[in-house]
């Protein structure tokens, strides 16, 4: 078989795609070459298999290793499923009174006496379709999704599974040794104790698998479906799509698609899993209460024991007492003690804490004392005066006089859109050419106070501005933020290019 | 009562019009599968595939009244298209990114335990496809598994015919070249 064969069997089967018109002697000569030539039938295979898609779904999605072992009984109950629901929504929509309502067939029952509970839960964190709650229990087959928010999970009382925003993951027993959480989207952070002899616990992906024995590491599902493992403690055995497995010793990071990489783990991946990771460590199995934490306004960052927690309202499992912090800002924030006296003991007891916070007055940044430069500048001038002015300075590179510009704006027209713009172009000023990250993340913290079209730009200069700082587990948490607020455009390709390589 | 037969098609889909339970139940029946389909191939994520299969459906039982015989399936399949293409879009426009890797159980749950994979093929389907940007994607889908023709693309994904050949004859290179990397792959592990 000649590549000068196969590369007409290419030219005439693209004809024929696109409409043209081929002889019957062609047609048959595909035919025979296909029969004869491992590749073109391959190709050919491809649109076979696609035209007997259509009206067999399970061929354009992934199987369910969760639900392989009921699906014959699943399947049964589908026609009623569908055939229920839609007949009864649709005939009430049909009134123009209703709409489609997902449901969702029942969980199969745990097979072995293996129990996951919620451990954290803030933001939009889920269970299932419902929100999410700290001490719940969480089903065999159940997914555990974040949203805006975070969530952590324990298993069997041996290891524990953070998610990051924008995550899902569903626990799951294979079998009464296997202990099964299969990433869906997003990332996690497992730390996992050693386990009784036998038991294995695996973290998957579509893609690729990881086996854990007494580790602590994370899973990353990049947009691409690859997965990508940094191992900071122990040993884990990898294994992709296509067989390729191997060991991993920590501290290492790999990266998994059809072949696995392994490097070195950097200081910046450490830095980036370190939100997660230090949740993992605060969410401990033993002597739990649960704590729901709620807020006015809602949104605020929570930290216990100055490990940030995600957002209110919230509800985490606290094992003692624990300092409590509350932030947002534009508000005074609030630090107490929360004391856990009844802890351990059955049932579990249940702290309920409801916080208002203070409105603080917009204040701008501090204005510096310095004698100005730029003191024959009129008092009286506009706002876009001052601004057209500053830009001028900045044109010249004379970047401290710009920058104090800037800030006269902002406290002499507060409302003003220049002086919001200014404080866009003060934080880029004080990141990029004063190198003063403190005064940068200032600076943007005061446009997002307040609000306006350029919140994506002030976010972004914020991630920038705290990865100077070596505030990397803020960076982290504020750019998956951005992420799933600004999926596209430069600034998020930065981001990704930034934190995975990509 | 199957839907081979034109009377009975006109029929079912009368009583299904007129808000009968039983009739749009069979309708659902008869159509959920091939609507989940299109939409898992136009879309590409089970997630939204999902919530766009009912919205599909619902579209379909509301334009009843419209049916005025023929093929059940082919009209159906029209407004599939029609309603996924919209759907694929104000995805986009919503800034929601399209990720081939989401799954739902669900919809595992929801189908037959038929054999998903094609042992002639060195990966699974929705793989290949979910490496293809989205309007090549349709394109593709649109071609060869609807066997659509050119200037029915072009109307249904309002672009002219050139751009759907130029789309179609990318989306083909772009699987040819996967599907033969693959298969070198498989059979260098095969040797080794």
């Amino acid at each position: 078989m000649s590549a000068a064969d196969c590369k007409r069997w290419m030219e005439l089967t693209d004809q024929a795609a696109v409409g043209e018109h081929l002889t019957e002697r062609d047609q048959a000569w595909l035919a025979q070459h296909a029969s004869s030539c491992g590749q073109c039938s391959a190709e050919r295979q491809f649109y076979t298999s696609l035209r007997d898609a259509l009206g067999r779904p399970a061929m354009l999605v992934v199987p369910s290793r969760v639900t392989a072992a009921p699906i014959g009984r699943a399947s049964s109950r589908r026609p009623l499923y569908w055939g229920l629901a839609l007949a009864a929504s649709v005939a009430l929509a049909l009134g123009g009174r209703s709409v489609l309502r997902k449901s969702r067939p029942a969980s199969a029952p745990p097979l072995a006496a293996v129990t996951a509970q919620v451990l954290l839960a803030s933001g939009e964190a889920r269970l299932g379709l419902a929100p999410a709650q700290a001490g719940q229990k969480v089903p065999h087959g159940e997914r555990l999704s974040t949203g805006s928010g975070l969530a952590c999970m324990g298993i069997a009382n041996s290891f524990d599974v953070c998610l990051a925003g924008a995550s899902a993951a569903v626990f799951a027993l294979d079998d009464a040794r296997q202990i099964v959480v299969y990433l869906e989207r997003g990332a996690l952070m497992a730390r996992l104790d050693h386990q009784p002899a036998g038991r294995k616990f695996f973290v998957r992906t579509a893609g690729a698998e990881v086996q854990a024995v007494g580790t602590r590491f994370s899973v990353h599902l990049a947009d691409d479906g690859n997965m990508r493992v940094r191992l900071h403690e122990g040993r884990l055995a990898v294994r992709a799509a296509s067989h390729i497995s191997t060991d991993l010793a920590a501290p290492v990071q790999a990266s998994i698609a059809r072949d696995i990489r392994v490097a070195p783990l950097s200081p910046a991946a450490i830095g980036e899993d370190k939100l997660l990771a230090d949740m993992v460590e605060v969410v401990r199995p033993e002597n739990r209460a649960s704590l729901t934490l709620t807020s006015t306004p809602a949104g605020a960052d929570v930290f216990l024991d100055n490990v940030a927690m995600g957002k209110t309202p919230l509800s985490v499992s606290l094992h003692g007492a624990a300092h409590l912090r509350l932030s947002l800002p534009g508000y005074e924030p609030i630090s107490v003690w929360i004391a856990c006296e009844a802890c351990g003991q059955s049932p579990q007891p249940s702290i309920e804490r409801a916080f208002t916070l203070t409105a603080l007055p917009v204040s701008p940044p501090d204005v510096s004392e310095k004698p100005s430069p730029i003191r024959h500048v009129a008092a009286h001038v506009s706002p876009d005066q001052l601004l057209a002015k500053a830009q001028a300075l900045r044109a010249r590179g004379q970047y401290q006089a710009c920058a104090q510009l800037y800030r006269r704006l902002w406290s002499e027209f507060p409302g003003s859109e220049e002086a919001k713009v200014s404080m866009i172009s003060l934080g880029e000023l004080e990141l990029v050419h004063a190198k003063s990250p403190v005064a940068a993340l200032e600076a943007f913290n005061a446009y997002l106070r307040v609000g306006g079209a350029l919140e994506r730009e002030a976010r972004f200069g914020k991630i920038r501005a705290l990865r100077a700082l070596g505030r990397h587990g803020e960076a982290y948490a504020e750019s998956a933020r951005f992420l799933r607020d600004y999926p596209t455009g430069m600034q998020a390709a930065a981001l990704r290019r930034e934190s995975y390589g990509k | 009562m199957g839907v081979s037969d034109r009377n009975d098609v006109l029929a079912l889909a009368g009583q299904a019009a007129a808000g009968d339970p039983r009739a749009q139940g069979q309708l659902v029946d008869q159509l959920h599968r091939r609507v989940q389909s299109i939409a898992l191939s136009i879309i590409g994520n089970a997630l939204d595939a999902e919530d766009c299969s009912q919205v599909i459906l619902m579209e379909i039982l509301k334009s009843l009244a419209s049916f005025r015989g023929g093929s059940l399936f082919a009209w159906s399949d029209r407004i599939a298209v029609r309603t996924a293409i919209r759907h694929a879009r104000q995805k986009r426009i919503r800034g929601l990114r399209f990720q081939s890797t989401d799954n739902l159980d669900e919809l595992s749950l929801a189908i037959d335990a038929i054999d998903p994979f094609d042992r002639d093929l060195p990966r699974e389907l929705r793989e290949y496809l979910a490496q293809l940007p989205e309007a090549r994607r349709v394109a593709l889908v649109l071609r060869h598994m609807m066997d659509y023709s050119i200037e029915e693309i072009a109307e249904l994904t309002a672009v002219s015919p050139n751009t759907v050949k130029d789309r179609l004859l990318h989306a083909r290179q772009q699987l040819r070249r996967a599907i033969r990397r693959d298969q070198k792959l498989d059979s260098s592990r095969g040797r080794a």
